[in-house]
């Protein structure tokens, strides 16, 4: 009996997290799209966005255990390469600007 | 329900994101910004050289100022740069910074200059109600605004217009006075004299000119009370734009 009520409040607390990984998702873009952004700061904004998504998604991922909730760590596992590639781009790119010296 | 740790972590993040939201919603003032574009003019027969110009604006940043027919000696007296641009709305201007040198009268100017604030943005507001606004190029598409234009008449004297379709208005007249230049105002490829640094940046000033202008052409002449004809010139173009909907 116990036990259930345990399961219980573990669905509530994990989908109450859900709704909280989707507001803070929302404010985030928000929060990156105040005032006009050039072209170039768009995409450094989408960067943010991404490693958030990957923060967000890995506490989630490392708070819930259990066979319902496997499908967070593969949704954490896809947006952790995802940013990584976002990185590697972004170091990509400042290396070639330091690259650009007249 | 009890809440478990991650989501009072969650609870957290949310809270310290609506703060910034706040904050850079404040800091950030997108209601007390607008587009416009800059430009400097300055009469033919007074060519200058500047050293610096540029406004500050109400959070501090720095506004250009396009001074590329100044430089050339293109550059009339009420005319503005023909391409005006803008690529994003800033805040607007508090001070105007202006540092140059004369030809003629081989005179150092230096001084920064207050604008009259509440001016403007009534001038903006009203421009936009009035729907006096001009095309300004953007990459994203064109958007609309005003634009300034910074006049450098001879003798020190300097005006500020804003100006729109069938709308120009004065809202800075002032007379600088001369100054010795000081620190970094003979600096050119390397630190000069007084005389060095004015040869230097009008050398390329034709010698036709030079000779034109050091037999005391157009000696007499006071640019600083000379009507533009800004909206004289332009009216029939805005007609024709309006007749076919470029503008509205």
């Amino acid at each position: 009996m116990e036990n259930k009520e345990l399961q219980l409040n573990k669905q509530k607390n994990s989908n109450l997290s859900i709704l909280l990984i989707g507001v803070n998702l929302i404010l985030l873009l928000i929060f990156a799209n105040i005032g006009d952004s050039l072209d170039d700061e768009l995409s450094v904004n989408y960067c943010y966005l991404s490693f958030g998504t990957t923060v967000l998604l890995g506490f989630y991922a490392f708070s819930y255990h259990g066979k319902g909730y496997r499908i967070a760590k593969w949704l954490f596992a896809a947006s952790l390469i995802i940013s990584a590639l976002l990185i590697g781009l972004l170091l990509y790119s400042a290396g070639l600007a330091k690259a650009f010296q007249h | 329900m009890k809440l478990n740790f991650v989501n009072k972590l969650y609870i957290a993040v949310t809270l310290v994101l609506v703060v910034a939201i706040v904050f850079k919603t404040f800091s950030y003032k997108g209601w007390e910004r607008y587009h416009y574009f800059s430009s400097v003019c300055a009469p033919e027969s007074y060519p200058i050289a500047i050293h610096n110009s540029y406004f500050i604006l109400a959070d501090g940043d720095l506004g250009y100022i396009k001074d590329e027919a100044v430089e050339n000696y293109t550059s009339k007296w009420g005319e503005d740069y023909y391409f005006a641009e803008s690529n994003r709305r800033e805040r607007l201007p508090v001070k105007l910074v202006l540092q140059y040198v004369s030809y003629r009268d081989k005179k150092f100017y230096s001084d920064t200059l207050n604008l009259p604030k509440e001016k403007i943005k009534q001038v903006f507001k009203s421009a936009f109600q009035n729907k006096q606004v001009t095309k300004l190029f953007n990459p994203s598409g064109d958007v609309k605004g005003l634009t300034f234009l910074v006049g450098i008449a001879n003798d020190g004297n300097v005006a500020v217009w804003l100006r729109g379709v069938f709308f120009e208005k004065l809202i800075l007249k002032q007379k600088l006075s001369s100054k010795e230049p000081q620190g970094d105002e003979t600096y050119y490829e390397k630190r000069l004299s007084k005389a060095e640094y004015i040869e230097k940046r009008f050398e390329d000033l034709p010698d036709s000119l030079k000779l034109k202008l050091d037999s005391g052409f157009d000696n007499k002449a006071n640019y600083i009370d000379t009507p533009t004809h800004y909206i004289d010139k332009n009216k029939e173009l805005w007609e024709y734009q309006k007749k076919n909907g470029f503008i509205e």
